[in-house]
């Protein structure tokens, strides 16, 4: 018999994050706006709604309304495609990233996330090479050899600092023993891992902001701009969905930080835990909100890299890092276990 | 090499700090005191009226050449041939002032302040005007009248302010 109380539940906590993403992402290109803004001694956008809350709407109004043009040359069916991929794939990664602890509500235990694979790691690693392929097709069907040209450097900065992503996160799984991301936030309930992996913390976060095109390594996305870049050709709606991708994109990797390192919805170690599961989901989203803050606190500080030295950054200096940082936490490992 | 880690300070810094923008048009600046907006015509003091006495100095000094001032002169009326109870002949009637037709084109001004120098009577003054968009050209070519109206509320706003810095003496 299906237990229809059950799939009530997990499809009211998957409309919940749907919407929480798409909400988040929203107002974080608006916390974007201001924060940069406050950096450079301005305001951000005041004018619609107060404080400018209602800019993320009529952004996506703006957006909507906009004359979809697609070139006459171009390959129509990859062309309308390619967009929905990173999309797709950044929220169908939300679907392993829990929000906070179970809790029970009478007597039936709640899990805050759509599912609990023993892989999830692994699955929101997969979904990342997933949403290359995004890139690749809307640099193709664009039928512009300037597109393409920025498509390729984006990829090629993309797949390399994905393997870097996956080795930073070698040593957290050998601390926790498991893949599965509830189990890692388990694993932190003495100290967090940022303490035991603090090299491994730096090796991801710049493989985060490298995965995520932003600066300083937004050369796919700025100095292309000027010539090309694969969403040249693209307006309006479409154009808005790949930058959907990319901010969802961002929140879900803040997530993750905040999940493995910084020991997800427990709050630190010196403060008792009086919020009670399902609200210490306000832990989670105070420390993705610092990853925000971090985000953008980059972007309005260092100019960005050349793309030669993007290259060099990851094979010649980040890769070999995350590689002692994997050894050296396996050997500590078995000396302690010993 | 900690240069960069100097650069976050900054920025973090500088997001505390209070913006330094202004937000129009909800808040505006001040002018200062010698601001060029646009040209008016100051009011006398005690007849409140325009002090323009047509001599078409401001038209000639003008490098845009915008101000086009026409004197229409008024002949002086006859003597007047009636006697008043002592028998002495009336003074005749006051001499009608001459009419004097003057137009700027504040479209093409450039806002130097020459005409206001040339000004022999210190008719003229720069104002702090600087909001001058219209529906149509039409409206942006002023005349006496409109200037002396717009010289009124300047005289107002900046009452209280030095006699000299008021006058704009070169």
């Amino acid at each position: 018999m299906i237990d229809w109380i059950s799939v009530a539940i997990t499809i009211a906590v998957m409309l919940f994050i749907i919407v929480w993403v798409l909400l988040s992402m929203a107002y974080f290109t608006l916390f974007e706006r201001k924060v940069l803004a406050y950096i450079q001694d301005r305001v951000g956008p005041i004018h619609v709604g107060p404080w400018g809350l209602l800019q993320p709407i009529a952004d996506g109004v703006k957006l909507l309304f906009k004359e979809a043009i697609i070139p006459a040359k171009a390959d129509k069916w990859v062309f309308v495609f390619a967009p929905m991929i990173p999309f797709m794939a950044a929220v169908m990664a939300f679907a392993v990233i829990p929000l906070a602890g179970d809790f029970t509500i009478f007597g039936r235990t709640i899990h805050p996330y759509v599912s609990n694979v023993n892989i999830g790691l692994l699955f929101v690693l997969a979904m990342s090479s997933f949403s290359v392929y995004g890139i690749v097709m809307g640099a193709w069907a664009s039928n512009n050899k300037y597109s393409l040209l920025g498509g390729i450097r984006s990829t090629a900065q993309v797949i390399s600092y994905e393997v870097i992503l996956g080795l930073s996160l070698v040593g957290v799984i050998m601390l926790s023993g498991t893949f599965s991301l509830e189990g890692i936030v388990n694993g932190q309930n003495a100290v967090w891992f940022i303490f035991f992996q603090p090299l491994g913390f730096i090796i991801y976060l710049f493989a985060a902001i490298a995965e995520t095109n932003r600066s300083p390594f937004d050369m796919p996305e700025a100095e292309n701009e000027l010539v090309g870049g694969y969403h040249t050709e693209y307006s309006g709606f479409w154009f808005a969905f790949y930058f959907l991708g990319e901010y969802i994109w961002m929140l879900v990797v803040s997530a993750l930080a905040a999940i493995i390192f910084l020991g997800g919805w427990n709050p630190p170690p010196f403060i008792p835990a009086f919020i009670p599961a399902p609200f210490n989901v306000i832990w989670l989203f105070g420390k993705m909100a610092i990853f925000g803050f971090l985000y953008i606190w980059l972007r309005g500080t260092l100019p960005r890299f050349r793309y030669d030295q993007v290259m060099g950054l990851c094979w010649k200096i980040l890769l070999p890092a995350a590689l002692i940082n994997i050894v050296v936490t396996a050997v500590v490992k078995m000396w302690i276990g010993a | 090499m900690f240069d960069s880690v100097k650069g976050f300070w900054v920025t973090l810094k500088h997001f505390f700090q209070r913006p330094i923008t202004y937000k129009y048009p909800m808040e505006r600046r001040s002018m200062g005191k010698r601001y060029r907006g646009v040209p008016v015509f100051v009011p006398d003091e005690q007849t409140g009226e325009c002090k323009c006495t047509g001599c078409g100095l401001c038209a000639r000094v003008c490098p845009s050449e915008v101000i086009t001032v026409e004197r229409i002169k008024k002949p002086a009326p006859a003597p007047s041939l009636e006697t008043d109870q002592s028998g002495e002949r009336c003074e005749p009637a006051a001499k009608p002032k001459d009419e004097v037709k003057y137009n700027m084109n504040i479209a093409r001004c450039i806002y130097c302040g020459y005409c206001v120098d040339a000004c022999a009577v210190k008719a003229l003054a720069m104002s702090n005007e600087y909001e001058l968009s219209a529906p149509n050209r039409e409206d942006l070519i002023y005349d006496k009248d409109h200037m002396l109206e717009l010289g009124k509320k300047y005289v107002k706003e900046t009452e209280g302010q030095d006699q000299e810095d008021k006058e704009k003496v070169a």
